[in-house]
């Protein structure tokens, strides 16, 4: 995982949590990783799980709530850092049709040794006898090269 | 924690990222380094790919059509900055946004995808060049088309070389298609037909479609295994001699090659079938004509060989036995020269002939003619021999066929000697008829005419009986005699036809004038119909013509008890001047059998052998009439049945008057036109005969079979305002006859005034007294003539008759009886009973004869005669000592010098007409045959009468 990620999720609980509980809660947390976390490095999923697991035991919200919560936190942190690939939609349909050529190309243009993860669309509409449109995303497993 | 511990805390990790981040940034900078080392050379490394590619590359920016990248071949060296696509396209130089021609990068980038065009552009040579573009657009990663790559290919070569190609599979295809020869390709693996021309399919019998995808072996069912070995790939052409087998299950021979080919880089066989059946019936009749041949020429009785210049080649085996040899090798070993005595019967030399005929025969193609040969044994002997040239195995060859003749020879001798001798047989036999004519009708001349003079003697009346007898027998016998000797003179080719100018209607009337005596005196009715259309002035021989309808008719009469015999003519479609007339004698007789009909113009036959009895006469009649029509271009035939009577029919051509235009009054007689008539006959064919001579006058005319119904039909023209102008009534007519009906006409006021022609058979003159006293214009025997009918109409109605008739009428002018007896007569005559016959007749006419024994005295008493010569010479021509040519020709040079000219007349019994020709050669003036008629003989003398007496110029004048 990018560093930019763990940088965003220590932003949002800093902002939260304040700088303090913060503080405490990262060091409450056994990390694989030493140094800070910079943008451009990468550093092992295992680290940002075990933030998130912290988070969840310091604050008493459940993990779906967690992870909600920075997903919304973090998605405009991302639109405000690269306007590319936002500007183009109108809405999130399109958005997420282009989730995988954004990773695959220009992630990895940026971060060659980045691994990002394949995002497999299952359509149900409405014209094929759906009662609703809706998206169900898959995450390949991580490692797997996608083409 | 405290805000201070917090604070140092922060700025120690803050340190420490901007530490990670400077090695980072150091890292990045020297990878980006090498990254970008490896751009350039990886550029370069494209740019060097795309300069040597082969073919146009240009890469093209797709907003504004700059070229941003191009290799050699599009162009040499640098370009200015910003130049567009278009400038370097060629083909394509016009700007981009011209709306008349797409730009293919608009295309691609409407379309989003790839584009492949084909154009064909001009070069600098003015050669036009086709090429094929690709147009391939580069996206960005929004999918916008952002570049483009053109990479065009000259395919001029290609397009050129795949056109020669499907010209040249064009016209191999038409070449298989017009092959005589059948081509069928096959698979060589699978032997699957893959393709066949359309002479295999007509020798199959089945169209493509059904033999392509067939296993080829099926039709070819005698190939078998054999098939395997001919189908190995790379092994040459193979040929053999089998059998098709065609749809209907028959077999085709044919000569079947295999040659073996590729084919989309399989193994095919190319397999010709060529029809054999010809040429294997060909090479048959070939092998049966040869051996026929061989035959020929071995069973041949003529020797025949064949020579070249060396000599001998071949010989059958007559040649051998012609001239002696044991065996071919025995005769191959000779010379053709050693054949041949030295020199040939004309005294010529053998081996000169030799060349000489053989230039001839190979001029000339052949060349035949008689030579002498010589045998081993040294005989000589007469051949024929026919020299032909001819060609083998291009060799100039003769074939020598020699025929033996020496027996033909003598053959030929004896045949002339025959020949010869026939014909003087023939002329002995020519010469023995006209003898027995003379000698026949000389005694016969003696009878008739002592008969006569004894008849005009005071007889008894039973002498007078005995006389007539005497008299019948001997015209009898002159006509079998006659019969006879037209009989002999057919057989010998000998009658000829005498045409003369004549006028057929009169000489028709006068031959059925002559027979109604007859006809009336054996109570048949005789008439006769002319068509309208017939001809009236014709050339032929009417002698002739008399001679077959009397036959015919008298033929009828004989086998006619009852009933009528009616003569007809009518006219055949003309050709030219020549006048084809068909003469029917119809009678109703006792008929003739169906199978007798061929046999009764044959000579000696009468219907029945028994009826020559019963009917007597020569039955050569038939015979001679068939001869005669034959003569006159015609043909006759019977129609008959027994019992149902017999028409003899006959056709006869006659040609046109030399005199020019017929004197025959025209046919539509103005005066009569219109004029009603009333025919009555119980005759229908009398009926008929009356009514086409009346309307061929333009009569108007009506018929009635009775007198009741004569009377009947009076009295209806009379009511309808159209009576008749004229009646001709049939005298004898069962119930009411000719005489009853006009009774009763006369005792009508209306009816009586019709005037009357009364028509009464030959011999009924006797009533005449009555018919004038009931006011009958005219009678007429029947059959009725054209002409007498016109004159008694013309008479009867009171018009004009025509002027024809009037000179028909006029006799030539007789000179007085009593100058006639001043004539001097010489009469040469060797029989004594026809000097005595003649002189009498002349005297009982008032002539005085002198009569010659033969020639000399007839000389003698010319000679003696001098003071007062004789006007008129009777001369026998048949006399001993001197005959009467020889006379006459003396009397001719004794003439010469006294410049006078007597009148000569033969006398012969000689009828025939070579005799006439030879008697006037002889310088005679005319010619009676006997026996001699009384009224020709006072007609020759009449004639001389004219121009020996003086006569005064009155009777000149009144003659011209």
């Amino acid at each position: 995982m990018k560093g930019i990620i763990f940088n965003l999720l220590e932003e949002f609980l800093n902002e939260n949590l304040g700088e303090e509980r913060f503080e405490e809660l990262i060091e409450g947390c056994s990390l694989k990783t030493r140094e800070p976390f910079v943008g451009p490095g990468s550093y092992p999923d295992e680290d940002l799980l075990a933030i998130v697991d912290r988070t969840v035991e310091v604050t008493g919200m459940t993990k779906p709530e967690a992870l909600r919560a920075f997903g919304k936190f973090c998605i405009w942190k991302l639109a405000e850092k690269y306007p590319p690939f936002f500007d183009r939609h109108d809405d999130a349909k399109s958005f997420l049709k282009t989730l995988n050529a954004m990773h695959c190309l220009e992630v990895k243009k940026l971060y060659a040794d980045a691994k990002p993860p394949e995002f497999v669309m299952q359509r149900r509409c409405m014209l094929e006898g759906g009662s609703s449109c809706e998206f169900e995303l898959e995450f390949a497993p991580a490692g797997v090269v996608v083409k | 924690m405290n805000a201070e511990e917090l604070q140092r805390k922060k700025i120690a990790k803050t340190e420490k990222k901007v530490s990670i981040l400077e090695n980072m940034i150091e890292e990045k900078t020297r990878s980006l380094y090498l990254a970008d080392q490896e751009l350039k050379r990886r550029n370069s490394f494209l740019a060097s790919v795309i300069d040597i590619l082969p073919n146009s590359f240009i890469v093209i920016d797709a907003v504004d059509h700059r070229i941003l990248l191009k290799n050699a071949v599009a162009h040499r060296g640098p370009l200015p900055e910003g130049t567009k696509c278009h400038s370097l396209i060629r083909g394509m130089d016009r700007p981009c946004e011209d709306p008349s021609f797409p730009c293919p990068i608009e295309l691609v980038k409407k379309e989003g995808k790839a584009l492949l065009i084909e154009h064909t552009i001009g070069d600098a040579a003015g050669n036009s060049r086709n090429f094929k573009e690709h147009y391939c657009p580069i996206f960005d990663d929004a999918g916008n088309v952002v570049q483009m790559i053109r990479y065009a290919i000259d395919i001029t070569e290609e397009k050129r070389a795949k056109k020669a190609l499907t010209e040249s599979e064009t016209r191999v295809v038409a070449i298989l298609d017009a092959q005589p020869t059948g081509i069928m390709i096959f698979d060589a693996e699978t032997h699957l037909i893959t393709d066949v021309n359309p002479k295999v399919c007509e020798l199959i019998g089945e169209p493509k479609e059904r033999i392509v995808g067939a296993v080829c072996d099926g039709y070819f069912p005698d190939c078998g295994a054999d098939y395997r070995i001919c189908a190995v790939p790379g092994e040459a052409s193979t040929t053999s001699y089998e059998a098709l087998l065609r749809t209907d299950g028959t077999r085709v021979p044919v000569i079947k090659t295999i040659v073996p080919i590729s084919l989309g880089g399989r193994m095919h066989m190319a397999v010709s079938v060529m029809d054999f059946t010809e040429r294997a019936k060909a090479e048959t009749r070939m092998r049966e004509s040869e051996g026929k041949f061989r035959t020929m020429f071995e069973s041949s009785n003529d020797a025949v060989m064949l020579l070249d210049e060396k000599g001998f080649i071949d010989c059958n085996a007559a040649t051998l036995k012609m001239f002696g040899c044991q065996t071919r090798e025995e005769f191959f070993s000779t010379n053709p020269a050693d054949w041949s005595p030295p020199t040939q019967p004309d005294g010529s030399d053998s081996r000169q002939m030799v060349m000489e005929r053989n230039a001839a025969a190979v001029r000339g193609g052949r060349a035949c003619f008689e030579w002498s040969h010589r045998r081993r044994n040294g005989e000589e002997f007469t051949v024929e021999v026919l020299l032909t040239p001819m060609r083998i195995e291009g060799r100039d060859m003769i074939q020598s066929t020699v025929r033996d003749i020496t027996s033909r020879k003598w053959l030929e001798a004896e045949l002339r000697r025959s020949k010869e001798a026939a014909e003087a047989a023939n002329g002995a036999k020519s010469e023995f008829l006209a003898h027995m004519s003379h000698e026949i009708r000389t005694p016969i001349n003696g009878v008739t005419g002592m008969t006569e003079l004894l008849m005009d003697t005071a007889l008894t009346s039973e002498q007078r009986e005995y006389a007539g007898g005497i008299r019948m027998s001997a015209e009898s016998l002159l006509v079998v005699i006659n019969d006879v000797l037209d009989f002999a003179k057919i057989e010998a080719q000998k009658l000829e036809l005498d045409p003369v100018d004549f006028r057929l209607r009169d000489s028709i009337a006068d031959v059925l004038g002559t027979l109604a005596f007859r006809a009336s005196e054996k109570g048949l009715e005789l008439t006769c119909r002319v068509a309208a259309e017939a001809p009236d002035d014709v050339t032929g021989d009417p002698g002739r013509l008399r001679q077959i309808l009397i036959n015919l008719i008298g033929n009828a009469f004989k086998f006619t008890e009852q009933g009528e015999v009616n003569v007809s003519v009518d006219v055949e479609p003309p050709e030219g001047d020549e006048a084809h007339l068909h003469f029917a004698v119809a009678d109703t007789g006792i008929g003739i059998p169906i199978e007798k009909h061929g046999s009764v113009f044959e000579a000696f036959s009468q219907g029945d052998a028994s009826t020559s009895r019963t009917y007597g006469g020569t039955g050569l009649g038939l015979t001679i009439s068939s001869q005669l029509v034959k003569m006159m271009g015609g043909r006759i035939w019977v129609e008959s049945e027994p019992g149902a009577g017999s028409t003899f029919h006959f056709t006869a051509t006659f040609g046109a008057p030399k005199r020019g235009a017929s004197e025959r009054p025209p046919a539509g007689n103005a005066e009569l036109g219109g004029i009603r008539t009333i025919v009555v006959d119980d005759n229908a064919s009398s009926r008929r005969n009356l009514r086409e001579m009346l309307e061929s006058w333009r009569m108007d005319c009506e018929a009635a079979e009775s007198g009741l119904e004569a009377l009947r039909a009076i009295d209806e023209a009379g009511r309808a305002g159209r009576p008749f102008a004229l009646a001709l009534v049939d005298a004898d007519m069962p119930g009411m006859d000719g005489i009853d009906l006009v009774e009763r006409m006369k005792a009508n006021g209306d009816r009586g005034a019709i005037p009357i022609v009364m028509l009464t058979p030959a011999g009924r003159r006797g009533d005449a007294a009555r018919g004038r006293e009931l006011g009958i214009s005219a009678y007429l025997t029947k059959p009725v003539r054209q002409s007498s009918l016109l004159d008694a109409i013309m008479n009867t109605l009171g018009v004009a008759p025509h002027e024809e008739a009037k000179i028909r009428v006029s006799a030539a002018p007789r000179p007085p009886r009593e100058r006639r007896s001043s004539l001097k007569i010489l009469l040469a005559e060797d029989n004594p009973v026809n000097q005595k016959l003649t002189t009498r007749m002349l005297e009982k006419h008032g002539f005085a004869a002198t009569v010659a024994g033969n020639g000399t005295a007839a000389v003698a008493a010319f000679e003696e005669a001098r003071e007062r010569p004789f006007d008129l010479i009777l001369m026998d021509v048949q006399m001993p000592e001197m005959d009467g040519f020889e006379a006459t020709a003396a009397i001719r040079e004794i003439e010469k010098a006294a410049g006078t000219h007597v009148h000569i007349i033969a006398l012969t019994a000689n009828a025939m007409k070579s005799d006439r020709d030879r008697c006037l050669a002889a310088g005679m003036d005319g010619y009676l045959a006997k026996p001699i008629k009384l009224d020709t003989l006072l007609a020759a003398i009449d004639e001389v009468a004219v121009i020996a007496i003086q006569p005064p110029t009155a009777e000149l004048q009144s003659k011209a």
